[in-house]
């Protein structure tokens, strides 16, 4: 491309470049209101991944499994004030959209027998208000391994409501709805919200207010930093109107493709902000320097010389660097999550954007404004000037040890990858001391578990094989460490044997004749509600569902106990029974939403790292090409690389866990990265080639490798060090957020630029001057 | 012995004639009584004419009960109903045997609905072979995994209820009085299920065609619809088809009549619990 053409071209029609770039964005601008929230975490799965298919069937069979806990604690909960706003709260719940079923205190059913048969009523039937009554509804629970320990905790002090919500629920709303309700029956009892779906909203709710929160004051930050390094209005102002726009045109991109705002899509303009102010500051700083050089010759350039000039300039390492970050980000169109896809093309459109109004917007207005120069501070006395003249001092004096010390240095910290915690549980955003993390470790203490995983035993259920089947199962699940409660249709069928045989332990077992299972059932059916039972077995009795309530949600542990399933499915099939194949008992499904979660975040973290290898694959075969050399192909990808692991180990040793958010945060790199290398390449090649220590007046000969390097981290340096600590300084302010996964954007933008910043300054200088010394000594 | 099966025996000592007889008398009454009900003005005489209209000596029928999950699935269970009404007593008494499926076939349900006070109710499982005593005060609770209650199976009690009568309407072309049932403590209505149960009861038959339930947030909860009304004797009416339709889960249960007929009186010793647990 000719780029001086370019920039004539955009100051000759600056009015129509600068309306047409401010429209559009406008555009795009009044689109954002339209677009939709989704937050649903499901539809981040493509249709026909197993654990989805699975979560569904199960879902279809049995009717949502996932639930909310609403806890509730004082000294005793078996007061009448108590359980009547227990029952409040229950009737309540089960008139909110979203809620399938609620089961509490005073809606389960008792089974107990008395003098030879079998009663099933409701556990309390009515709110008890003598204590008589009481001590008789505390006799019940203590006596019924039904409830106690499961829906009442051992000492009496706390219960639980469970509302099963619907595979369509929304959390938010959900959320609020229970939240309403709570505050409309207040009561001396402490109440513990618990379950995945609240942990969801509040989790999207504070990564969206502590975004809203912190993002604006760190780019105020950013702004200040920035002005105080140009000491100019302009040369901080266009690179932030060129990121403003841009993250319009992106967002605002979301509704026009049809798309929905999804969780990982807060990144949006996180990555934008990081990378977007780069061509920018880039053009600016160049501005600046030819300003100050014409201003040493004695020489004036008018405003429309300048803003074509830095065009002819710049604009052919500007256009490089954005287009191998937007090749980068379509990278992640071959993502297996859908927000991934979607996140790769927003940001490639967001970058396109800003390398559009870099390369047009920005010298249109540039030759409008009349011509000033910096304060002469800006070129020689700035802290920023001096400490990179210091490391340029370091770095060429000696190449060698920086080279070999930061590959050491790099190696250590990748080695921090072994630590690293893949972990996508939504409550480990939050911290220990918060009370959604408190609330949840209450209600997993007291009642075993706040998300699930389940198994379908299909056969003849009333069959005692088939029964023993699901008991073995039963007796399994809840000898694992991570298991707390198990529901199974096979603990119901027992206590009706031991009811009707007298409340004699030796028949607190699974009766040896189908037609008396057949027959407890049809019994129970005259006292009990059909849907009792509907999340244990279904209404033809072929299908039973062995639910496990988990009590550590850790990704890899879940993988365990799915792994155990698994083994346990085999044993079952392998079993010799005396059934026909249709009726003997084998488990067809096994599922649950933590296993959707599980393989969300494998899909999600394991994707990430598929497409940021690809991305940098990408990334450096577009460098091989723009700059015609392998070389430089290899000296972009090379410091990536370096990066990324980097960053990685660092996230092991500081224990920052790689989820959903903090993998998507890792696309930053190949943005940030590539940039900073590009511009130090591009700098080094024009003055290796044109030579000089002065790129900006052009000289007669080519550099030696010293100069050229050290001229080059003169020239492109002072860019490439205002941007990055701008950015870092701007995200510094995230790691304030009590919101873990904000703190770890504002962790893992500051170390992602930190590392690109090193590897750009310091890593590929002293791997050139090392290269270079060896080709003089040939 | 009991009153009951004095009657009995006092019935079948009768000669053909004088049952004949006591057949066109009745009849005659209640033609006179139907007259007298287009005219009931208060909701207390309808629904004594309804009770009265559920009496009859003996009634004997085979019934299949079919239960649609909301979800496609369908269950099929037949049962032999057999009822006698006691008047010395004022119960009502019913043995109910499931012949299938096959698992279930011997299960028998005896209850004795006493007009006025709690029910009795004793099951047979033939698996444990024994009979049990029932509790009976879940009126909620669902018949039979049906959505059907016991309370629906059962007559309307004037103890628990009271009953308002709000005016005529049109049910499935016939003439119907409007009655509104509500329990009359928060005790009832959670043992019932129901805060509020509209009834059209047809001025002809006097029989319940068409009920709706409201929970205690006067949602409706479930519709019971009565077809096919036939008139089982002189001037007693029933419905040999019934639909109950639960709003709340999609779930329907129909009790369809396939055979029956009109006895006159059964042996009294048919609905004891030594008899459940002979067959």
């Amino acid at each position: 491309m000719n780029f001086p053409t370019l920039g004539r071209i955009a100051v000759r029609y600056r009015w129509f470049v600068i309306v047409l770039y401010l429209a559009v964005a406008a555009f795009f601008a009044v689109q954002i209101p339209q677009t939709e929230f989704d937050p649903d975490i499901k539809s981040m799965i493509p249709p026909g991944v197993e654990s989805l298919v699975n979560y569904e069937r199960i879902e279809e069979l049995f009717g949502g499994t996932e639930f909310v806990m609403v806890g509730l604690q004082s000294e005793t909960i078996l007061s009448e004030n108590t359980l009547r706003r227990i029952d409040d709260i229950t009737w309540d719940l089960e008139l909110v959209d979203g809620i399938d079923t609620v089961m509490s205190l005073t809606t389960v059913k008792d089974i107990r027998g008395d003098d030879g048969m079998m009663i099933v009523e409701p556990l309390v039937p009515w709110i008890p208000d003598s204590p008589e009554e009481i001590a008789a509804l505390e006799e019940r629970i203590r006596g019924s391994d039904l409830f106690y320990g499961s829906l009442v905790s051992r000492d009496l002090s706390a219960t639980v409501v469970l509302a099963f919500v619907s595979e369509s629920a929304d959390d938010e709303l959900i959320t609020t709805e229970i939240n309403r309700i709570i505050a409309e029956h207040p009561g001396p009892e402490r109440i513990y919200i618990g379950g995945l779906p609240p942990i969801r909203a509040t989790a999207a709710e504070a990564m969206q207010t502590d975004m809203a929160r912190f993002v604006p004051v760190g780019l105020l930050i950013m702004i200040a930093f920035l002005y105080l390094s140009f000491r100019q209005l302009r040369a901080v102002v266009l690179p932030f109107v060129i990121v403003v726009l841009s993250i319009m045109v992106a967002m605002g991109s979301i509704s026009l493709l049809g798309w929905r705002i999804q969780l990982v899509t807060v990144v949006l303009p996180v990555i934008l902000i990081a990378i977007a102010n780069d061509y920018g500051i880039h053009l600016v700083s160049r501005y600046q320097d030819m300003v100050n050089v014409a201003k040493s010759n004695d020489s004036t350039l008018s405003a429309a010389e300048l803003g074509s000039g830095v065009i002819a300039h710049l604009g052919a390492p500007v256009l490089a660097a954005g287009i191998t970050t937007i090749i980068g980000f379509f990278s992640l169109t071959t993502h297996l999550i859908l927000p991934a896809r979607q996140l790769g093309v927003l940001a490639a459109i967001g970058i396109l954007y800003a390398l559009v109004g870099s390369l047009t917007f920005i010298p249109a207005v540039l030759s409008l404004l009349p011509v000033a120069a910096p304060p002469p501070a800006v070129r020689d006395r700035s802290p920023a000037t001096l400490i990179l003249r210091a490391i340029t001092r370091a770095v060429v004096r000696r190449p060698r040890g920086w080279f070999y010390g930061s590959v050491a240095a790099f190696l250590l910290i990748s080695s921090g990858m072994m630590l690293l915690i893949v972990d996508t549980n939504p409550i480990n955003f939050f911290t220990r001391t918060s009370e959604v993390y408190q609330a949840n470790a209450f209600l997993e203490r007291s009642f075993g578990g706040t998300t699930s995983i389940q198994a379908v035993v299909e056969g003849d259920i009333q069959h005692p094989e088939t029964m023993r089947a699901i008991e073995f199962l039963e007796r399994e699940l809840e000898a694992r460490d991570a298991v707390g409660d198990v529901t199974a249709v096979s603990r119901v069928v027992r206590r009706m044997n031991t009811v009707l045989h007298d409340n004699d332990p030796a028949f607190d077992r699974i009766p040896d004749d189908r037609d008396a299972i057949a027959q407890y059932f049809l019994l129970y059916s005259f006292g009990g509600d059909p849907q009792d039972f509907e999340k244990l077995v279904d209404f033809d009795f072929r299908r039973a569902l062995i639910t496990a309530r988990i009590n550590d949600t850790r990704t890899n542990l879940i993988q365990g106990e799915m792994d155990h399933l698994a083994a346990l499915r085999v044993e079952i099939e392998t079993q010799v029974g005396t059934l026909p194949p249709e009726d003997a008992p084998r488990i067809t499904v096994t599922g649950g939403f933590a296993a959707v979660l599980t393989e969300i975040a494998s899909a999600i973290v394991f994707g990430q790292m598929r497409s940021l290898i690809v991305a940098i694959v990408l990334v450096g075969i577009v460098v091989m090409i723009l700059f015609r050399s392998l070389r430089a192909g290899l000296m972009t990808m090379l410091p990536l690389a370096l990066a990324v692991t980097t960053l990685l180990g660092l996230m092991g040793i500081t224990g920052v866990e790689l989820n959903t958010v903090t993998a998507m945060l890792t696309s930053v790199m190949i943005g940030v990265g590539v940039d900073y290398t590009i511009h130090f390449l591009a700098a080094y090649r024009r003055l290796s080639t044109t030579g000089g220590t002065d790129a900006i007046q052009g000289a007669d000969a080519a550099a030696p490798v010293v100069p050229a390097v050290t001229g080059a981290l003169e020239l492109s340096g002072r860019a490439i060090f205002y941007n990055a600590m701008s950015v870092m300084v701007g995200f510094m302010v995230l790691l304030g957020s009590g919101f873990l996964p904000v703190r770890f954007f504002g962790f893992l933008v500051v170390v992602s630029i930190a590392s690109c910043l090193y590897t750009a300054l310091v890593f590929l200088p002293a791997a050139i001057m090392i290269k270079g010394a060896r080709d003089e000594q040939r | 012995m009991s009153k009951g099966k004095l009657l009995h025996r006092a019935i079948q000592g009768m000669p053909r004639f004088t049952i004949k007889l006591f057949f066109t008398v009745m009849a005659v009454a209640i033609v006179t009584g139907r007259t007298d009900a287009q005219t009931l003005s208060s909701a207390g005489e309808v629904i004594q004419a309804v009770q009265e209209n559920q009496r009859v000596p003996s009634f004997e029928a085979v019934t299949r009960m079919i239960i649609h999950d909301g979800r496609g699935n369908t269950r099929t269970r037949e049962l032999a109903m057999i009822s006698a009404w006691y008047p010395e007593e004022a119960v009502e008494k019913r043995l109910i045997r499931f012949l299938s499926p096959a698992d279930v076939r011997g299960t028998s349900l005896l209850t004795w609905d006493h007009n006025e006070g709690g029910d009795d109710m004793w099951l047979y499982l033939p698996a444990l072979r024994r009979a049990r005593r029932v509790a009976s005060n879940e009126k909620s609770g669902n018949f039979m995994g049906s959505e059907f209650t016991f309370a629906d199976m059962t007559a309307l009690s004037t103890e628990d209820f009271h009953y308002e009568l709000t005016g005529t309407s049109n049910v499935g072309g016939a003439l119907a009085y409007q009655i509104v049932q509500t329990p009359r403590d928060r005790r009832l209505e959670r043992e019932y299920g129901f805060a509020r149960r509209e009834i059209a009861i047809s001025v002809d038959e006097l029989v319940i065609r068409e009920a709706r339930y409201f929970d205690g947030r006067n949602r409706p909860t479930r519709i019971l619809r009565a077809e096919r009304i036939t008139e089982i004797a002189p001037g007693h009416y029933r419905p040999l088809s019934m639909t109950m339709e639960n709003l709340e889960n999609n779930r329907l249960s129909q009790l369809v009549t396939e055979r029956w007929q009109v006895g006159e009186g059964v042996p009294a010793d048919m609905f004891t619990v030594s008899r459940l647990e002979q067959e």
